[in-house]
């Protein structure tokens, strides 16, 4: 089974913010696959750095408000 | 099922197809003695071009069927592709190990040269197994 991300992300709610984009559409415009997009909205994937500037830059917010990271008391895990 | 699915799950069957009849119809073979290499070549030739034609027609059907795919190949393709081959080798290397073990007990050439045949099968359908694993599941 594939280890959740401790990456969260809004991305969902802000493509329907954006003129209700779809997974397509903003798969399209960063130059990814629709199963890319779905995978990092569910949490399955983490995109790279650069991957996620340029989400954040198709959604028109900046990048804390597409992505969070969630904190742990365990530093290890 | 996008593009990529297609064609791992369209390289899954002909391998299956083509390397099943193969290797089941030499394992024939081999139990009414040792084939020569003019009993089996011509089957090999044969399978080897069916393997290339039936490739080449996945390929045409998934293009076709998913022409409407605007699908690229991505960075998370990528690292599907980098985590299926790391898992297709280390099978294909324990395998090869197993492998050692025939040359050593002096199995004859007819049955390394097939033990081969199959590590190679096994290896590639493990990989395209798990890419397809990792497309379905999402990771």
């Amino acid at each position: 089974m594939a280890k959740p991300t401790r990456i969260t992300n809004n991305i969902r709610t802000l493509r329907f913010k954006a003129d209700e984009m779809s997974q397509a559409a903003l798969a399209e415009k960063i130059g990814m696959t629709r199963q890319t997009i779905i995978a990092v909205e569910q949490g399955r994937y983490s995109p790279s750095l650069e991957a996620a500037f340029m989400i954040a830059r198709a959604l028109n917010v900046p990048m804390e408000e597409v992505f969070q990271f969630t904190e742990t008391t365990d530093p290890t895990k | 099922m996008g593009f990529n699915e297609k064609i791992y799950a369209g390289i899954i069957a002909t391998t299956i197809l083509v390397f099943g009849w193969y290797l089941f119809d030499i394992a024939a073979m081999a139990a009414d003695g040792q084939p020569s290499v003019a009993d089996f070549g011509p089957r090999l030739w044969l399978m080897m071009g069916l393997y290339i034609v039936l490739l080449v027609a996945v390929t045409i059907v998934a293009a076709v069927t998913g022409k409407n795919d605007k699908e690229t190949y991505d960075e998370r393709d990528n690292m599907i592709d980098l985590k299926s081959e790391r898992i297709a080798s280390y099978t294909q290397g324990l395998l090869l190990f197993g492998l050692l073990v025939l040359v050593m007990f002096e199995y004859s050439l007819f049955i390394i040269a097939h033990a081969i045949l199959g590590i190679m099968v096994v290896s590639t359908l493990i990989g395209f197994g798990m890419r397809l694993y990792y497309y379905r599941r999402n990771v």
